[in-house]
């Protein structure tokens, strides 16, 4: 029998075809991937699937209400998991981008934080600076995308405080990030107030060693690894979208755990 | 702007280049002899077989650290000692890799006596080389 739902006017099989760039830039798990048929396409965009633009728009969409979604079950004050001190794997797991043989390291001497967007007290900060400030550790799992994780230790400024201290409106919508590694990000104004989100510069008790973001990184007990930029140089308090590396490849933006 | 590296996680050594300086350029870590035993040692390829287990650490005749691994055989059985220089070797979070030996020369290694090594000590903290994962 056929459907009561069906289009009177059913769209060309090829479309699929024409999108399959588009879709593979997803760079998703195959989950959703695979669940895109011709049938979905069209309940997703209100069958208009002959213009890439309107499948785009319409992915992108469904990415956002994911973000919006977790935004809306994000606790700010409910803790992740903490782990004791003794299963901190030592060192830690490296990963970027890159292979590690690409790392460049930064000069704690010379470096500095620069500060801009919704701040009041935009002067860039020195390493001795930010260690002045107190200081929060935790042991917590990082858990990445690509499905490993680990247990570690993370001592640094919880990111309330600095912010809190250079003046930032706690009202914005986004806290972004940029770093030496031109590996920008960006996280929601909430999870950037949560207390296990810290400014960290020391890892099992010792200083950040180079390959994993020294002199300063963030780290989230909340979010995706990916979520998480290393080698810091500079702080953005902004109300517009400022995206990130993996984001403006079809990564969830919220990637919250 | 993002220039993305297409080197993927555990080259081999450029030919050429001994051992050790290619290990060097791995930002060697220090990591406690201890928590070494028993990780799995992986392929660093995509599907990151499992090559065999780290049993000890030794330092040969020379005073080179080897990793002593039971390599090969299937579910355990079957394998045999052999010893791998660590500077063939990173660290891989919780497991590690061997980036300088492909699995058809590891076969051709000689199975592992430990005559003329010395045991290294579970408290030694000793420096190995990182890599990105190759999955």
């Amino acid at each position: 029998m056929r459907s009561p739902f069906r289009p009177d006017a059913v769209p060309d099989a090829a479309v699929l075809d024409d999108h399959k760039p588009l879709v593979r830039t997803l760079e998703r798990r195959g989950l959703i991937r695979g669940g895109l048929s011709l049938g979905a396409l069209v309940m997703l965009t209100g069958c208009d699937v002959k213009r890439p633009e309107a499948v785009e728009s319409a992915l992108l969409a469904l990415s956002r209400l994911t973000d919006d979604v977790q935004a809306l079950l994000f606790n700010p004050n409910r803790l992740a998991p903490t782990y004791p001190a003794s299963m901190i794997l030592r060192p830690p797991k490296f990963n970027a981008y890159y292979d590690v043989m690409d790392v460049k390291p930064v000069d704690g001497a010379t470096w500095r934080l620069d500060l801009s967007g919704l701040i009041a007290d935009k002067h860039p900060w020195t390493l001795s600076q930010l260690q002045a400030l107190p200081r929060s550790s935790m042991v917590i799992k990082h858990i990445c995308v690509e499905g490993w994780s680990y247990i570690g230790g993370w001592t640094g400024v919880p990111l309330r405080v600095f912010l809190e201290r250079v003046g930032a409106d706690l009202r914005a919508k986004y806290v972004a990030f940029k770093t030496a590694d031109d590996y920008p990000s960006s996280i929601d104004m909430a999870t950037a107030l949560h207390p296990q989100t810290l400014l960290a510069t020391q890892y099992g008790g010792d200083p950040l060693a180079d390959p994993f973001g020294y002199p300063v990184r963030l780290r989230m007990a909340t979010k995706l690894g990916y979520k998480n930029p290393k080698w810091i140089t500079a702080i953005e308090v902004t109300n517009t979208y400022p995206g990130g590396y993996w984001e403006t490849k079809g990564f969830s933006w919220f990637a919250g755990l | 702007m993002h220039a993305q590296s297409t080197t993927p996680g555990g080259m081999p050594p450029p030919p050429g280049m001994s051992l050790p300086a290619s290990a060097a350029m791995r930002f060697p870590q220090p990591v406690r002899v201890g928590d070494l035993l028993g990780r799995e040692v992986l392929r660093p390829v995509e599907s990151q077989d499992v090559l065999g287990r780290v049993r000890r650490l030794v330092r040969d005749g020379d005073g080179r650290i080897m990793v002593v691994v039971d390599f090969g055989g299937f579910l355990g059985l079957g394998a045999r000692p052999i010893a791998v220089p660590v500077d063939a070797m990173v660290l891989l979070g919780q497991d590690m890799e061997i980036v300088a030996f492909t699995p058809k020369q590891l076969r051709q290694f000689p199975t592992f006596l430990p005559a003329g090594t010395t045991d290294v000590g579970d408290d030694t903290i000793i420096r190995v080389g990182l890599a990105k994962p190759s999955h």
